[in-house]
């Protein structure tokens, strides 16, 4: 897939339905009085996921149309975010760009889990050896959040660091962690990515199901320049802690891919090997506290 | 990965634009200004945000009244902004505790975006040292897609010119001394990787002279750590920069920049260079101790 193809297409998916969230995936189900105030509070939090963890300053009309919401209700809640610190203006004064309060959370959120800590050592040894970034990654959503990335340190044009997100459906990562899904729950998520991808639904659908195909055969899968140009990937699926916790761990750089006997002979076995240390080193870690 | 977008092409000023200004650009301050003395704040989404807050303390777990407590709001209310933060992975609940605790989606807050504003933090007081002992501009820059981004920038105390850029500020990366020294520190791949998409905003003339440039920043910084130019910014602007690599971050700049008269061939040699080498060692040496803590 051209790049251009996949970002028009992405875009398309998210201005479709990021105004109501696929409830198959957040179960929201399970409370049916939903207030007019969680709701509103609900599209506050999607406003600044918008912005994929970015620095970027935004636009008004890029805001309304990442997140599909009215004019009068991007203002509105554009303003309140800047009020509380959430937002800045950016220095031009029209633009707004993400604020630091959000960091202060994160921050917590990473200083009480054992996890990101736990698993570093592991993932850099691997990112070393291989010269490689490696991403460890949680399902949120439609999206895979990184909750744990080492690079070799000269690394700098995968800027996806901690806290980022990827489409679940576009990314490597994504595909590996549906694959490993119960199938009930796997048919959810890919009925939820369909939906949410458009016309380009079965595309994207059939992309992933020859994903899933090369796991069942090998346990990897690759993505090679289609979430972004000239740079591959490499994930597997895992689970860590008790009870266990679903993640997706990655080794992805820039430039061609390997060929096929390096990925299969070095790269794949490598990175396994590094999943079956992570879960052996977080066997006994109580996943709560993840 | 936007890295490329046209969007990003735009935001960048000319680095030709770039001039002495007598008095530091500042962006104005908003925070705390009209949007909130307006009336325009949601209610909902302050309160709901306000019980993400109430996790800052030193507790991890928090129960509904304990949440109550730090807010000020009614329980009624908090139970119910729990379970939607909850159902929206925000929180995430322990039946044996009967209490909350901040989850995974946190970090879409904004965590991606500022992760380095801890290292700023850090360099400020270095930078502000230097700027004010030189008398040129000092600051921080890093990549944003094509263009580089000034996360810091001090000026001056001892001298009234300097250089009118403010944080936040783009400039296009193949088009600055700045850029060059970011490209030299990085990993021939990534390099490669850059240049192929940036040579697209060219015309053929204009990307040898850019090739050009970038070479000779290149062997500068091979012989001595960091680059000079003159000319490249706005008339009578020297810069200096090197770049700074630390483990586990983006690659940056530290940069200092001003009038010709300021910064000599032989002040940069014997004071700005050095110095600048000087705050990036102390730098290195402090993410070194932090990584072993």
């Amino acid at each position: 897939m051209r790049r251009g193809e996949s970002t028009r297409q992405r875009d398309r998916g998210e201005q479709a339905s990021e105004a109501e969230l696929p409830d198959v995936v957040t179960d929201h189900a399970r409370f049916d009085e939903r207030s007019a105030g969680s709701h509103t509070l609900e599209r506050a939090l999607q406003l600044l996921k918008v912005f994929h963890g970015s620095a970027k300053p935004l636009p008004h009309a890029e805001l309304v149309r990442r997140t599909g919401y009215s004019n009068a209700s991007v203002s509105r809640l554009t303003a309140t975010l800047v009020a509380l610190g959430y937002l800045d203006r950016a220095p031009d004064g029209v633009r707004v760009q993400i604020g630091v309060r959000g960091l202060r959370l994160g921050h917590k959120y990473l200083a009480n889990s054992p996890l990101p800590r736990i698993a570093r050592p592991i993932m850099q040894d691997f990112a070393d050896r291989f010269d490689m970034s490696v991403g460890l990654a949680v399902a949120d959503q439609l999206d895979m959040i990184y909750i744990q990335y080492c690079n070799s340190p000269r690394i700098a044009t995968l800027r996806l660091g901690v806290g980022r997100a990827v489409p679940m459906a576009l990314s490597s990562i994504g595909r590996a962690h549906v694959w490993s899904q119960p199938p009930e729950l796997r048919q959810r998520l890919l009925f939820a990515i369909w939906k949410k991808s458009g016309e380009h639904g079965p595309q994207v659908v059939a992309r992933m199901e020859r994903a899933f195909d090369d796991l069942d055969s090998h346990g990897y899968c690759l993505a090679a320049g289609e979430y972004q140009r000239d740079t591959f990937a490499i994930s597997v699926p895992l689970t860590l802690g008790t009870p266990p916790v679903p993640l997706g761990l990655n080794c992805s750089a820039v430039g061609a891919l390997p060929d096929r006997i390096t990925i299969r002979d070095e790269l794949a076995p490598a990175l396994k090997k590094t999943a079956r240390l992570l879960t052996l080193e977080l066997e006994n870690a109580d996943s709560s506290l993840f | 990965m936007k890295a490329v977008s046209s969007a990003t092409r735009k935001s960048a000023r000319r680095v030709r634009d770039v001039r002495i200004v007598l008095r530091a650009p500042n962006p104005p301050e908003y925070r705390d200004g009209g949007d909130r003395a307006s009336g325009k704040v949601i209610k909902p989404v302050e309160r709901g945000l306000a019980v993400l807050d109430a996790f800052l303390g030193e507790a991890d777990w928090l129960a509904n009244q304990d949440i109550a407590a730090r807010t000020d709001l009614p329980k009624a209310t908090v139970s119910r902004l729990t379970q939607t933060l909850t159902a929206l992975g925000y929180l995430t609940y322990s039946e044996t505790r009967r209490k909350y605790r901040l989850a995974v989606s946190v970090l879409t807050l904004g965590f991606a975006a500022i992760v380095d504003t801890d290292l700023v933090k850090k360099a400020r007081p270095l930078m502000q040292k230097l700027a004010d002992d030189i008398g040129a501009f000092v600051g921080l820059a890093g990549r944003d897609g094509l263009d580089m981004i000034f996360f810091e920038n001090c000026h001056s105390a001892s001298n009234h010119a300097t250089v009118g850029l403010g944080v936040g500020e783009h400039l296009p990366m193949a088009a600055s001394p700045v850029g060059w020294a970011l490209l030299s520190g990085l990993h021939e791949n990534e390099r490669t990787y850059l240049l192929d998409h940036m040579r697209a905003y060219h015309k053929r003339d204009e990307w040898m002279t850019v090739r050009q440039k970038l070479t000779d920043a290149q062997a500068q910084i091979d012989e001595k750590s960091w680059c000079t130019s003159s000319g490249d910014w706005g008339p009578d602007i020297i810069v200096v920069a090197t770049p700074l690599l630390l483990r586990d971050r983006m690659p940056m700049v530290l940069l200092c920049a001003g009038q010709s008269r300021m910064l000599t061939k032989s002040r940069i040699d014997s004071r700005a260079g050095p110095q600048l080498l000087a705050i990036r060692a102390a730098l290195q040496k402090m993410e070194a101790a932090y990584a072993q803590g």
